[in-house]
């Protein structure tokens, strides 16, 4: 056996990688001591050219103008998620929408795709709706399960529906024309969409054919308002984040401003909103600032760690066996992207999205690519399975943030339970924009052409 | 011990908050960028790098204090069930054995990056030209306070390793 080919080393790593995961050190750390050690058998041990290809990848991730959207993003979500925009909405929904069979669990889908839709980070709403509506979902006798999967689900679609961090990650990684971050917030907006469509039917249905899942609120507390106060409820606490995503995603798609642009708008939009509700400060401007910059380099390190262990697995040749594997032997196009798939869904069960994507996407874009598979409807597949890697157990990174909110009573069983029927959502949404791929390019073609 | 820990603790922390409100000037260039290109159409020529620089700066220096509040995302799946003393000693071979080595090298290769830059006095090759080499200094001393800050964490699991229940 010849332990320096690149075969050998190319599964070394990974079991290397996963072996040092275990251990239980924050993964950027374990990604880049990993890439070093087999940086170093690579390169006959000479430590010194390593790290100064180390610093060097450093010093271009300073200089990546895309990046910059990241802590923009983030501090426009932390200013709103104080802001209690998602709270009033609620408020407004709970009272419309509560004589409807299930009409509360509707209400937080569509808080949840509002929120999502300015919003780029999922933390805030798995939270603010766990906070929220779970104890009123839960005080109507609405189903634990039902109710845990569907803020868990609902939650998650900040993640994908655009402004959204994953997605300028993933257009910064890669660095490509098709895969820019416009392409990719135009290309998400309908399987975005379409997933909380899916919640949404699903929902209503399983309230209809059972409705002690999802019982309806009481005539007199619906009848509290007249419905002359219940359309200026529900207007009031929607038009402000609507015209927020109007400034944000319309300048974007118009093409008057970049992304990173946008997101500065957005955020000084937010602060606007956070002021129009009383809710700014100089104590909340300073958190969100303290926030902000933890989350940001939370993202950068796993940047950081993963430009190093993907730099060295590139220049091993690492990514000539894996294209090998899947391009090389007898298996078709289509069952090449099933198993890309099928590894990303799997690393989703344990790892945290950002992880994922820096280590695949440079290894499996090039074989996209060589597929002649579309890009950006092959980097949203992997989107959207990335968002369904927050509700996959055991590790979903949603059923951790509810479970740390949920109201007594609602153990992690329950959420188990709850999330498995929209992970098949997820899936039959997967097989949908693989089947009809105009779900993604259809409206990145409608503003920029194809 | 407790003097190191708390020292560097709190340079790390103060310094990581001071620069967490980096963001704001962030949003202010670019927002004065855009406003310079369509009010005025005189878009600056300093406004793109401008902005790099910022939250280049940005993330850099506060790494450390995101590794002082346990932000780094880590995967606890085996871990996790191990009690307080468990955990710790897998810090303890985890840092001293993964971190230390790698992050310390890497301080000192990005200290070496920037001494070489500034020895002579980098500047952008731009029309704008500014100084690139404080801005590769700032880099190395992130990874500087990164170390410190990992140094920190595997100190603070001795500690727990050497406390009695």
């Amino acid at each position: 056996m010849d332990f320096m080919s690149p075969e050998f080393l190319t599964v070394a790593m990974f079991v290397a990688l996963i072996a040092c995961i275990m251990l239980g050190l924050p993964l950027a750390f374990t990604l880049a001591a990993v890439a070093t050690l087999f940086g170093l058998i690579d390169n006959g041990f000479n430590a010194l050219s390593l790290f100064d290809l180390y610093a060097n990848n450093c010093w271009g991730l300073m200089n990546n103008y895309t990046l910059v959207a990241i802590p923009l993003f983030i501090l426009m979500a932390q200013l709103l998620d104080r802001s209690k925009v998602a709270e009033k909405l609620f408020e407004a929904l709970y009272v419309v929408m509560g004589r409807v069979k299930g009409g509360l669990g509707l209400a937080v889908v569509v808080v949840c795709t509002v929120f999502a839709a300015t919003t780029g980070i999922i933390g805030a709403s798995v939270v603010a709706m766990g906070l929220l509506a779970a104890p009123a979902l839960l005080s109507k006798g609405y189903q634990k399960e039902l109710t845990t999967g569907i803020i868990c689900s609902s939650g998650t679609l900040g993640i994908l529906i655009p402004p959204s961090i994953m997605l300028v990650v993933y257009g910064g990684l890669t660095g490509m024309k098709e895969t820019s971050v416009g392409q990719l917030f135009a290309g998400a907006i309908v399987p975005g969409v379409m997933l909380a469509s899916l919640y949404f039917i699903y929902i209503f249905i399983r309230c209809v054919l059972n409705p002690s899942l999802g019982p309806t609120i009481s005539e007199e507390e619906a009848n509290k308002y007249s419905t002359a106060q219940k359309w200026s409820m529900t207007l009031k606490s929607l038009v402000p984040p609507m015209a927020l995503i109007l400034t944000v995603m319309g300048t974007i798609l118009a093409g008057v401003a970049t992304p990173t642009e946008a997101a500065a708008l957005g955020a000084m939009g937010s602060g606007v909103l956070a002021l129009l509700n009383r809710a700014l400060s100089i104590q909340v401007i300073y958190d969100s600032c303290v926030s902000t910059l933890k989350i940001s380099c939370m993202v950068m390190m796993l940047f950081i760690g993963g430009k190093f262990f993907s730099t060295v697995f590139l220049s091993m040749g690492g990514g000539d066996v894996v294209a090998d594997l899947l391009i090389g032997g007898s298996l078709s196009p289509n069952m090449a992207l099933f198993v890309m798939m099928g590894i990303v869904f799997l690393m989703g069960m344990f790892i945290d999205w950002a992880a994922i994507l820096l280590v695949t996407v440079p290894i499996f874009m090039p074989i996209a690519m060589e597929l002649d598979f579309n890009p950006l409807w092959f980097s949203m597949l992997i989107c959207v399975n990335l968002q369904t890697s927050f509700l996959t157990p055991p590790f979903g990174y949603a059923l951790f943030y509810l479970l740390g909110v949920a109201p007594e009573g609602v153990k992690m069983t329950h959420i188990y339970k709850g999330i498995l029927p929209f992970v098949g959502l997820q899936i039959i949404g997967l097989v949908l924009i693989f089947m009809f791929p105009e779900i993604v390019t259809w409206l990145p073609s409608m503003f920029f052409g194809s | 011990m407790d003097g190191i820990i708390r020292t560097i603790d709190t340079i790390n922390e103060k310094i990581g908050q001071f620069n967490s409100l980096l963001v704001l000037p962030l949003v202010g260039v670019v927002a004065y960028e855009i406003v310079m290109r369509y009010a005025f159409n005189s878009p600056t020529i300093w406004g793109f790098e401008l902005t790099m620089f910022i939250y280049g700066v940005h993330y850099m220096l506060g790494l450390a204090l995101t590794e002082q509040t346990g932000g780094h995302v880590k995967v606890e799946i085996f871990t996790s069930s191990f009690g307080p003393k468990g955990q710790a000693i897998f810090n303890v071979i985890g840092y001293t054995f993964l971190f230390l080595p790698v992050f310390g090298v890497m301080a000192y290769a990005a200290t070496q990056y920037a001494w070489t830059s500034t020895s002579m006095l980098e500047s952008n090759p731009t029309s704008w030209a500014p100084p690139i080499w404080p801005i590769k200094s700032l880099m190395a001393l992130g990874f500087t306070m990164l170390f410190c800050q990992g140094l920190n964490t595997l100190l603070k699991n001795i500690q727990i390793l050497r406390s009695k229940d």
